[in-house]
């Protein structure tokens, strides 16, 4: 049953660092935003902070083939939303205030 | 050669959710394949091993801090039917645990009593405590199944199962470090008539753990036990306070595996809570002297076997 009160949505400082970083290079694997943030992100929890991004909406994802020559499993390659464009404008740009973003 | 992480996913996939699935568990696998598979290929064999392990912590990290987060938000976005069925839970493992504390008393409160040394609710409060680290994983479980009986659950339940199984874990712990030791020594200074030098069962965790490097001790106090028998039941307070996690994580996988047949799961947990029991009597004879730290956690290593076996009976998503 969706809830019938707004939802508020917040950023914390590493969902602004993912954002900062996906803003500036489009699209970037996980892995590769471990080594973008310079051991601020960590290799296990950053798809934790990366799922939670997801269900907020911030950003999207999609799994991509497995690397030519190499096999294993399809990676996921994250990339901002709209929205999360907008949330980090706004959080990065100093405004720093609750969005308010009404049922959808 | 088998790619890594193939066995530790296809394990993730009976116990994680689709979502956790797809969100955590697959990116760090694939992650790891990579890097490994990288390293490899170029002949740099210990980069790639310690990939692989550093890439298992990462998963485990990644997994409890979800697991944590998907709680949280089970907990916030739960329901009347919810509390409902927590309730319910509550009652069958609390009624679980009486019953059993009961039936582990009955005997030697009524023997005491028969022979009119001392009363009832004094007795209880005696033995009552010594009771409870034994009690609170058998009616656990039994609880569990009875409160679980037509499947698996849903993720509140499991939620409200996991709350249990801490709380008693404390509780346990707080009974074997701290409150059993002072309730013996009680027993012993009452039925002595003065005071009574404590003896090892009469020492907190604290002063068990020195006296494990104390000689004086081990001359004076506890002239028929060795040191290793001490770090024995220095390690048993703490492994028995992690059995009620550990038999509930065995309960909810036997609850989700073996839906169908109730009598095959009574057996198998009867069957499982012998082995633990087993266990612990063999570790105390045999490993105690030897191994302790082994014999002590092996009862708990046995029923962390049980589980993943359990878990592996049918899978739960399809796996690639």
């Amino acid at each position: 049953m969706p809830s019938p009160h707004p939802r508020v949505l917040t950023v914390s400082p590493k969902e602004l660092l993912i954002l900062d970083l996906l803003v500036r290079q489009k699209e970037l694997y996980g892995l590769q935003l471990v080594e973008a943030s310079k051991g601020r992100l960590k290799r296990g929890t950053v798809y934790v902070t990366l799922g939670r991004m997801e269900d907020k909406g911030f950003i999207s994802s999609a799994l991509e083939d497995a690397p030519p020559g190499v096999g294993g499993m399809p990676r996921r390659l994250y990339s901002a939303t709209a929205l999360g464009r907008r949330m980090q404008k706004a959080w990065s740009g100093g405004t720093k205030r609750l969005t308010v973003e009404f049922a959808r | 050669m088998t790619r890594p992480g193939l066995r530790l996913r296809d394990l993730a996939a009976r116990w994680c959710s689709a979502k956790t699935m797809a969100r955590v568990v697959d990116p760090v696998i694939a992650d790891m394949q990579l890097e490994y598979e990288q390293a490899w290929s170029r002949g740099q064999h210990w980069r790639a091993r310690r990939i692989w392990i550093a890439s298992h912590v990462a998963l485990l990290k990644a997994v409890v801090k979800h697991g944590g987060w998907r709680g949280v938000e089970t907990l916030a976005n739960m329901h009347a039917s919810d509390w409902w069925s927590a309730a319910r839970i509550g009652l069958w493992v609390c009624g679980a645990v009486g019953a059993v504390t009961l039936l582990l008393i009955a005997d030697p409160v009524m023997s005491e009593v028969a022979r009119r040394r001392h009363d009832v609710l004094q007795l209880a409060v005696w033995v009552v405590p010594s009771t409870l680290p034994i009690a609170i994983p058998i009616g656990l479980v039994v609880g569990i199944l009875q409160a679980l009986r037509h499947g698996g659950g849903t993720p509140a339940s499991r939620l409200v199962i996991f709350g249990l199984a801490l709380a008693m874990s404390v509780t346990s712990f707080a009974l074997m470090a701290w409150i059993i030791p002072a309730s013996n020594q009680v027993f012993r200074q009452t039925v002595g008539g003065s005071a009574v030098l404590k003896g090892p069962n009469e020492l907190t965790l604290g002063e068990l753990g020195q006296a494990i490097g104390d000689r004086k001790f081990e001359r004076e106090v506890s002239t028929h036990r060795y040191r290793p028998v001490l770090a024995w039941m220095y390690h048993t307070r703490w492994s028995l306070s992690f059995a009620p996690l550990l038999l509930a994580a065995f309960a909810i996988a036997l609850t989700s595996r073996v839906p169908r047949w109730r009598l095959a799961r009574i057996l198998i947990a009867c069957v499982v809570i012998g082995v633990y029991w087993i266990a612990l009597w063999t570790g105390e004879r045999w490993g105690a002297r030897t191994l302790p730290m082994l014999a002590a956690w092996a009862p708990n290593i046995a029923i962390l076997a049980c589980t993943v076996v359990v878990s592996r009976l049918t899978p739960r998503f399809v796996t690639s």
